[in-house]
């Protein structure tokens, strides 16, 4: 367990002890990530906030049981706990559509990195965010958890076993096993894809 | 041919998580396997697009208010109410467990253990006659009848109906068990099979009809049980008590299954 740096443990402690403002100002440096991560884990941007909103309760209520470790990954499993649950009650009683027959694209509103990319490459990389979050929106809840923790949050292995109570060997598992179907369900797409993520296949047909 | 093993290993390779000896090993490998090489490649631009999506921005501060704070510190109702039907059940099954025994439960087990040891040690059914009159000077006119060892032939129909009709040491290995394991289903089970199916009881007293000495050991804890009580005033009519163990035990089951459904429900609730 990685320990939190001097500052944040003293906002931690403080937060602990019940101050609310220092609560909020952990919140508020991971309170994106949280989004992204409910996001990636939902494909619903409003579900996401709902879910996100309710971590974040249940963080507060909980805080004192936060002892030794950092508020971010704590945080993120609340937030990853809460949207699996709601998942598999959404799937138990379907009267809701689990993920949405388009994707939502509007989180693709997204600050296109270099300098002013012309209208089609925005247009081209919406088409792929959208298309990547659609091929994740089919993984299983469980390797859905492993894949956005590990490439969207970056957490190692062990950090993601911890988060959702696993072994390390499984998560390998359901990494590898998510991953290769994310890879199947693009290449599926592969014509809808942009060039960039094109390239790979040509190095593969090469290689091969 | 790639197995499952290959590609863990080739994730593991693209996340950094190989000790060396291991990465070393794969590296041979992908320097003669193109398949391999060509997995690899495919996983990292995978990875490569997955974590290039961008992080997204919060729609709105999840920062919480004092007063958000105060209601989430609070016990939401919802939950109250759900510990509370909990706690109610809990005890409505504890009350249905225990309340049944008390005086009587007490009283019919002292009786029925003292009456079983006074029977084992008695070999024939006249001396458990006297016995059964320096007990009980009180002892019905039914549970006598049953228990004369006169005119076989008729044993088995006067001695079935006061052993089916006094389930008294059914009744008393029932409440005892409860007392002795209330969470112990399997006894409570085997007790109340005992007092649901007299029948079968009488059934094979019937069989035993020719020996005399054996009716009398079958019959007498009913009727040792008869004696045994404080008086036959006090004692509700043999069928009545027979249909009282039957419904308790239907009340009890129902008791139960209700308890723990509602308590189940209420904690999925909380």
């Amino acid at each position: 367990m990685v320990s939190p740096p001097d500052d944040e443990l003293m906002t931690l402690r403080a937060a602990i002890d019940g101050d609310l403002d220092a609560f909020n100002l952990l919140l508020t440096r991971c309170q994106d990530a949280a989004f992204s991560i409910a996001y990636r884990m939902t494909g619903d941007r409003a579900l996401a906030a709902d879910m996100v909103q309710e971590a974040v309760i249940t963080a507060y209520r909980g805080i004192r049981t936060l002892r030794g470790e950092r508020f971010r990954p704590w945080l993120l499993r609340i937030v990853v706990n809460r949207c699996t649950d709601e998942l598999r009650r959404r799937r138990r009683r379907p009267t809701v559509s689990l993920t949405p027959d388009q994707p939502d694209s509007s989180d693709d509103e997204l600050p296109i990195p270099d300098s002013a990319p012309l209208p089609e490459e925005v247009a081209q990389t919406r088409e792929l965010h959208a298309a990547i979050q659609a091929c994740i929106d089919r993984l299983s809840l469980d390797q859905r958890a492993v894949l956005v923790l590990c490439d969207i949050e970056e957490m190692d292995y062990q950090a993601i076993a911890d988060t959702v109570g696993t072994q390390v060997g499984t998560v390998k598992s359901r990494l590898s096993r998510a991953r290769a179907a994310v890879r199947d369900c693009l290449q599926s797409s592969r014509e809808l894809l942009p060039a960039v993520y094109r390239l790979y296949r040509q190095d593969d047909d090469r290689n091969s | 041919m790639i197995t499952q093993t290959d590609l863990e290993l080739l994730n593991a390779y693209i996340d950094d998580q190989l000790d060396a000896d291991q990465r070393a090993a794969l590296d041979a490998r992908l320097a003669t396997d193109s398949e391999l090489r060509a997995q690899l490649t495919s996983l990292r631009a995978t990875v490569a697009a997955i974590t290039a999506l961008p992080m997204l921005t919060a729609p709105r501060p999840f920062t919480l208010t004092r007063e958000q704070a105060r209601r989430a510190r609070a016990l939401p109702f919802r939950q109250l109410a759900a510990l509370a039907s909990a706690a109610a059940a809990v005890l409505v099954v504890v009350g249905v467990l225990t309340a049944r025994g008390g005086a009587p439960v007490s009283v019919n087990t002292n009786v029925f253990s003292g009456g079983t040891r006074a029977i084992a040690a008695l070999p024939t059914g006249t001396v458990l006659l006297e016995v059964l009159e320096a007990v009980d000077t009180e002892v019905s006119a039914d549970s006598a009848v049953a228990a004369a060892p006169v005119e076989a032939p008729t044993l088995a129909k006067s001695a079935a109906p006061p052993f089916t009709q006094l389930p008294a040491p059914t009744l008393a290995q029932d409440t005892a068990s409860m007392f002795a394991a209330p969470s112990d289903d399997d006894a409570n089970t085997e007790a109340m099979a005992d007092s649901i199916m007299p029948a079968q009881n009488s059934a094979g007293l019937g069989e035993a009809q020719s020996e005399s000495s054996a009716v009398m050991r079958q019959a007498s804890p009913s009727v040792i049980m008869g004696t045994g009580l404080p008086s036959p005033s006090s004692l509700p009519s043999a069928p009545r008590v027979r249909r009282d163990a039957v419904d308790m035990l239907l009340l009890r089951i129902v008791t139960i299954v209700i308890g723990a459904l509602i308590a189940l429900l209420s904690l999925r609730a909380a």
